[in-house]
């Protein structure tokens, strides 16, 4: 039997869905899986205890640096949000995951914004279904927006916490539909609250999946292995891939039929630039220029407000949310940006529990300060659209992985303030129904969910890749990361990169 | 760990507290008592980076330095009115085994860190010492680069955030907290948090 050989570009979620796919869909093929970053190391007491207890950082060895990174804009949070390594970002997400709405696939068609998905909605439902068991999704099987067409979630909804109590009596008051937030959960979870690294692998991340191929003996992942470029038979045709060993200094090239470049909102955009030769003198899939552009990305918006006592001492109790609302999340909100709002809960006290020991307060009076004046945040996320003149593009030098640094220009779009002060003044109205005072805001600028610059459309001259995500122009290089999103909404891409992902995995069987 | 556990001594409840009670004016003359140098042994200053010292060198400790440091970790849950919330001392235990044995290894820190609650407990002031040792010193220049400084980064201030993690924190209230594991959320009828439709537990 002939073997098809794949090379996976990345070990993040997307490789790892898109892998488990074609295992099991497809016994005649191999899979060599390519990773930049080393291992992540999970479930380890001591990483834990050392997280808990002094507050350092378990991923420290799978980040890079603002000194390696490239040129990013200051007011840009990119360092530290992704994580470089076997698993990739999954390892520290907090795992809420939306379903996109009908409306957000039609952007263009309804609000001159952006350009339109492929497809609808109705194309991906199956998917996400599949999508939320393989992430091990909780949420309210009974809440039809976006349309669930009568299939359960696997888990149960987490009621919501007492905390939500304040935040759903003015959301009532207010006409406000609220929610709970589907949150990639496992039944393994018992609530540590220390979800940016699960102790027992409560948390959906995608090592867990990678994990279960041990036996699968067509599967192969080299660590440590920073893909430089695509290589090209023929204009239409990859033949395989040429990568770094970082640990010993030696160039390789590995041949394939198949190149899936699972690496990200950056690194894929960067691998198609950084894959430029005669025959695409541009970079891969680049003839109409749209590599690098049109990058969006989400505002993140705190509001805080101080209410006059909490003699419940309310505090998250799970330190996972469980209230949202999707109110603002709608077809009408599409023109300026669709937001949506959780409840992130109390700030603890002036200053966090253990803190209060340390600084010498004594039982009585940290009992006193438990139920007096507390601070309550809601967190809004806030769609953003590209801009003329946004880009990632290489830049020179490499980073600690030995992947190309990268400069990055992002704008505010041109109605991006104006939203995110009337999101904020909506929080707010919430947290003064609740009778807070004192309310301020803060916007996180470009800092979460970058996605984009290698958008999906149906015809090569409007971006790079096709409906079914290979390459305009190319028979064997296809891209699966939330680059390839067209519009990305308000909510965590992650649910809707999985369903592309299981999608191109029965595509490419089929 | 529960065999070697047994190596360690407990304090009395009444004790300590009587302890704590007696013991402000030997407090005060405790820390600046001279120490081997003939200068102030707590708020002398140590040398090298703020970073642990040796974290390569990994082992287990004795069990007089294990039972100085289980003896301040009582201490704490004391000081804090903790110690009736069930914080598992054999968990405590393993703690600081996982610390000293594994890379980067406390032992040294450990073994300073017992080093300095014997030549406390010598003075027959411990507990009562308990505010000075484990009380931040604002006034003092450098604190953190002293002996006492050193340890309560190291030592004292890890061991209260674990307590209170670990159980201390239904002392103030608190039905879970960040770093304790209140149980799965799978069986509805027994949820480890408070919820919106609950009344407090």
């Amino acid at each position: 039997m002939t073997v098809r050989r794949i090379i996976i570009v990345g070990s993040g979620v997307a490789a790892a869905q898109v892998a488990t796919r074609l295992l099991s869909r497809d016994k005649s093929l191999s899979i060599l899986m390519l990773e930049a970053g080393p291992d992540i190391v999970m479930r380890d007491r001591r990483k834990w205890q050392d997280m808990v207890t002094a507050g350092s950082d378990p991923y420290e060895a799978n980040k890079e640096t603002d000194a390696d990174a490239g040129i990013i804009p200051p007011n840009m949070t990119v360092v530290g949000m992704r994580l470089f390594g076997r698993g990739g970002t999954t390892a520290h997400w907090g795992g809420s995951s939306f379903r996109l709405k009908p409306e957000d696939f039609f952007l263009h068609t309804n609000a001159g914004r952006e350009i339109d998905w492929p497809f609808g909605y109705d194309t991906l439902e199956p998917y996400y279904h599949e999508a939320e068991h393989a992430l091990g999704v909780e949420g309210d099987s009974a809440d039809d927006d976006p349309p669930r067409r009568g299939k359960k979630y696997p888990l149960e909804a987490l009621p919501f916490v007492a905390l939500d109590g304040p935040v759903v009596t003015a959301f009532e008051a207010s006409g406000i539909s609220y929610g709970h937030v589907p949150m990639a959960r496992s039944s393994n979870c018992v609530t540590t609250g220390t979800c940016i690294y699960c102790p027992v692998g409560g948390k959906y991340s995608a090592d867990l999946t990678l994990g279960t191929f041990w036996d699968e003996h067509r599967f192969e992942l080299r660590l440590n292995a920073p893909v430089l470029r695509v290589l090209l038979h023929n204009k239409r045709s990859a033949s395989g891939v040429e990568y770094v060993d970082t640990a010993a200094g030696k160039h390789h090239r590995e041949p394939a039929d198949e190149v899936i470049i699972c690496a990200g909102a950056f690194e894929s955009p960067k691998l198609l630039l950084a894959s430029a030769e005669p025959r695409w003198p541009h970079g891969l899939g680049n003839d109409s220029g749209h590599v690098g552009i049109h990058p969006k990305w989400h505002h993140r918006l705190l509001v805080t407000g101080t209410l006059a006592n909490n003699l419940r001492r309310l505090r998250h109790e799970l330190d996972i949310p469980t209230l949202c609302t999707r109110h603002f999340d709608t077809a009408k909100e599409q023109r300026l940006g669709k937001f949506y709002i959780t409840n992130l809960g109390t700030q603890e006290f002036p200053r966090p529990l253990n803190e209060l020991l340390q600084g010498g307060a004594s039982a009585g009076e940290i009992d006193a300060l438990g139920q007096g004046p507390v601070s309550f945040t809601l967190i809004g996320s806030q769609e953003h659209f590209s801009n003329d003149g946004d880009f990632v593009r290489l830049a020179p030098g490499t980073n600690r992985f030995g992947l190309p640094r990268m400069e990055v220009r992002v704008t505010e779009f041109e109605d991006g303030r104006t939203r995110s002060n009337l999101a904020a003044a909506q929080m707010a109205r919430v947290l003064e129904a609740m009778g807070a005072r004192g309310i301020r805001t803060s916007c996180e600028v470009g800092t979460s969910h970058f996605a984009g610059a290698t958008r999906m459309v149906k015809h090569g001259s409007d971006g790079v890749v096709d409906e079914n995500l290979a390459i305009h122009g190319m028979d064997n290089v296809h891209l699966c990361s939330n680059s390839v999103f067209p519009s990305i909404g308000s909510v965590n891409p992650t649910l809707t990169l999985v369903a592309l992902a299981l999608r191109l995995g029965d595509q490419l069987c089929s | 760990m529960a065999g070697e556990s047994a190596d360690m001594t407990y304090i009395d409840r009444r004790e300590a507290l009587a302890l704590f009670a007696s013991a402000s004016t030997v407090l005060l003359t405790w820390d600046v008592r001279a120490g081997a140098s003939g200068g102030n042994y707590l708020l002398e200053a140590i040398s090298g980076p703020l970073a642990l010292r040796e974290p390569h060198v990994t082992g287990t400790l004795l069990g007089p330095e294990r039972e100085q440091l289980l003896h301040l970790f009582q201490l704490i849950g004391m000081r804090w009115d903790m110690a009736a919330s069930g914080v598992g001392e054999d968990e405590f235990a393993d703690l600081v085994d996982s610390k000293a044995s594994t890379h980067p290894s406390y032992l040294t820190e450990y073994r300073e860190a017992a080093a300095l609650l014997a030549h406390a407990r010598s003075g027959g002031d411990l507990s009562g010492s308990a505010d000075v040792l484990l009380l931040p010193r604002l006034a003092t220049t450098d604190f953190a680069t002293t002996r006492l400084g050193r340890f309560q980064k190291f030592v004292s201030n890890e061991f209260m955030t674990w307590y209170l993690m670990r159980g201390g924190f239904r002392r103030f209230g608190y039905v879970n907290y960040r770093g304790y594991g209140g149980g799965s959320f799978v069986d509805h009828s027994h949820l480890p948090y408070r919820t919106l439709n609950e009344k407090d537990q």
